[in-house]
């Protein structure tokens, strides 16, 4: 760039103007250009193709969602069998139940053993003694 | 097996409760306090019992032990079971509250004669024990089944229809409790007979 401004080369300072021009069209083109051709291209084309294909694409279409709803059915019937089975489940007694079970009987049977305790060892409440004294 | 709510008709509902709470009372006064701990145990197997199923087809039978109750508590078990079916209607939803009375007669009247079969029959070898047992575990399901005919048909069944439906799906459960029984009372003659030995004799209560 230097050399090139000791005025020698004006000439060399355009090429090397259009060069970079060049470069940034290419990229621009690249980036952008491309897509509008090859869209606008398509479009071209396509009007004539697109009458016949829209009424393939719509047979597809609906295949794809008769194929979509049969997986969907499937699905929430799944789901309303495991529905079905975990309410079974819960309604079975559980451990706690069991144990809530197990607890009742001998805490019953066991005051009825304590009362049974108190009547033929004929034994006072700790209380009533000392106050005795 | 158990009655569960609406089934029967009220009259019958309460007269089972009466009948209960009657048999119940009766129980309590000829239970020996002494045996507390053992009716506690017995009462605790009992009440899990009901959750071993044995498969029938479709569905599935659990098992109920009254002959075994029987046979160990003798004259406490009415007690011991009506304090079974009170707890597994409340936890478990076996069985209607409303059916309670109706339950616990259906199960413990039948403990009660096997507990009296048994010490009609047992003896002095262990062979004649072990049968006891076993016959007295039979006859313990084989009568329940027969009250709770007899309690259906007061709801409106078919008395000989729903026995013998009953009769056939409970078959695999007969045989199993007999078995248990015999088991159970072959265990308990060698290690500690004195379980065996529940007297007759009326013990009232002070």
């Amino acid at each position: 760039m230097i050399c090139l401004r000791s005025g020698k080369s004006k000439l060399g300072e355009f090429l090397l103007l259009c060069l970079v021009l060049t470069v940034m069209v290419a990229f621009y083109v690249k980036a952008y250009g491309l897509d509008n051709a090859t869209a606008s291209s398509a479009t071209i084309e396509g009007a004539s193709r697109n009458e016949k294909g829209s009424d393939e694409t719509c047979e597809r279409l609906a295949v794809l969602l008769d194929q979509q709803k049969a997986q969907l059915l499937r699905e929430t019937g799944q789901l309303k069998r495991e529905i079905a089975a975990l309410r079974d489940d819960l309604s079975k007694p559980g451990v706690k139940e069991i144990f809530a079970g197990i607890g009742y009987i001998l805490g019953l049977v066991g005051v009825a053993f304590y009362f049974h305790c108190r009547r033929t060892q004929g034994r006072r409440p700790e209380g009533d003694e000392a106050q005795l004294k | 097996m158990h009655i569960s709510d609406g089934v029967l008709p009220p009259a019958v509902a309460l007269g089972g409760f009466v009948v209960s709470i009657g048999s119940a009372v009766w129980s309590v006064r000829r239970t020996n306090p002494e045996n507390l701990p053992k009716i506690a145990v017995v009462t605790s197997a009992f009440f899990v019992a009901s959750l071993v199923h044995v498969p029938i087809g479709p569905t599935s039978v659990h098992l109920l032990i009254p002959g075994l109750v029987g046979i160990l508590l003798g004259n406490s078990a009415f007690l011991s079971i009506f304090l079974g079916i009170v707890l597994q209607s409340f936890l478990f939803q076996f069985g209607g509250i409303t059916a309670i009375g109706a339950n616990a007669f259906m199960m413990g009247i039948p403990a009660l004669m096997a507990g009296w079969v048994f010490q009609l029959m047992k003896g002095g070898s262990l062979g004649r024990y072990v049968l006891a047992g076993a016959l007295s575990g039979a006859l313990g399901v084989t009568l329940a089944v027969v009250f709770l005919a007899l309690l259906l048909v007061t709801g409106g069944e078919d008395f000989f229809g729903v026995a013998r439906i009953a009769m056939v799906a409970h078959i695999p459960v007969i045989v199993i409790e007999s078995a248990v029984s015999a088991f159970t009372v072959s265990f308990l003659y060698k290690v500690k007979p004195d379980l065996l030995d529940d007297s007759l004799a009326a013990v009232r209560m002070p």
